[in-house]
């Protein structure tokens, strides 16, 4: 490593200093690291199909259910004027919703068994609840539909 | 195997997954390295390199070939890194000293780190450089990537990068001063 002589402050020269890591990781870190990924991409995608297995008016009309059961509950807590309520329901994100619907023990049936299919006019679906599904959910959940139209004995 | 192979692979639904494992292969090193240098720390590193796999797994169909595959992924992992750093601010409540506090002591509990002492004093040296000029500095010095690359990631003009780069230099110099 060399200093500047002339600088009486010893001023020491990036270029001059040796260009190394002090950066290690664990044995054979590199070796496992694919195949740990690979295991989470094969079980993100397989609680993807799970949710696909809920049909399409259900999975529009859950969060909004859920939103009303987090409503009724902040509502129950003193002090929360119905302002602050409204405010954290908006901070919650529809993937946060879908997020909770998974990680809790509810069944679909369960959940299928609160909402009221009867009255959910399907066709006049507002284009907000539409836009609870992006387009690569759109595709797949068609996808899926054209599957469960076929001829089961093929 | 080149990028355009592997972009073949990972578009057909048949060898998708060997494509991505062929990626992850190719490129984990390299990502690896680039957000240790950020965050320091092994384990938060084998967080954010596995979070930018799978959103490159589940967003690769968005890619456009307008860029290179690697610089997509860079720039993947550099706005993970960012927005790592941004939530650690967050939780503290306060300015950035306190992160670099606490990315320095990672440094100095030695976990997953070695070298000499003018290392180490380059390292903590970076670390108080501001976010965005850290990564520069890193993709500069220790990558060597070129400053149009660097332009791409960072979405910077490359005069403000060169001009970032040579700020970082004379910080650094100035804390490596002998006393």
């Amino acid at each position: 490593m060399k200093t500047d002589k002339n600088d009486s402050n010893r001023i020491i020269k990036l270029k001059d200093v040796a260009k190394q890591s002090i950066f290690t990781t664990p044995d054979d870190y590199f070796d496992n690291l694919p195949g740990i990924i690979q295991s989470r991409v094969a079980e993100k995608t397989s609680t993807r199909h799970r949710w696909q297995q809920i049909p399409v008016y259900a999975r529009l009309a859950i969060p909004a259910f859920v939103m009303l059961l987090i409503a009724f509950y902040l509502g129950l807590k003193p002090g929360n004027s119905p302002v602050s309520v409204q405010a954290m329901i908006d901070e919650i994100s529809t993937q946060e919703m879908i997020d909770f619907i998974h990680d809790s023990d509810i069944t679909t049936d369960e959940l299928l068994a609160m909402v009221d299919l009867e009255n959910l006019d399907i066709d006049n679906l507002q284009e907000e609840d539409i836009h609870l599904l992006n387009d690569d959910e759109w595709d797949e959940i068609l996808d899926d539909f054209e599957f469960m139209n076929q001829d089961d004995s093929i | 195997m080149e990028d355009s192979d592997l972009l073949i692979k990972l578009r057909n639904s048949e060898s998708r997954n060997y494509g991505f494992n062929l990626l992850v292969r190719k490129y984990q090193e390299r990502i690896y390295w680039h957000i240790r240098k950020m965050v320091i720390d092994h384990d938060d590193t084998n967080d954010l390199v596995q979070e930018v796999f799978i959103k490159v797994w589940n967003k690769i169909d968005t890619f456009r070939e307008d860029s290179k595959l690697f610089t997509w992924i860079y720039k993947i992992a550099t706005n993970q890194c960012l927005t790592f750093l941004a939530k650690k601010k967050r939780r503290f409540f306060l300015p950035i000293g306190d992160v670099e506090a606490e990315l320095t002591s990672s440094i100095n509990a030695g976990y997953h780190i070695t070298g000499d002492d003018i290392q180490l004093k380059l390292q903590k040296a970076i670390l108080k450089l501001p976010d965005k000029q850290r990564l520069v500095f890193n993709m500069k010095y220790y990558d060597e990537m070129k400053y149009d690359d660097i332009a791409e990631i960072t979405n910077t003009s490359v005069g403000a990068l060169k001009a970032s780069y040579h700020h970082a230099v004379k910080k650094i110099e100035e804390y490596l001063k002998i006393d």
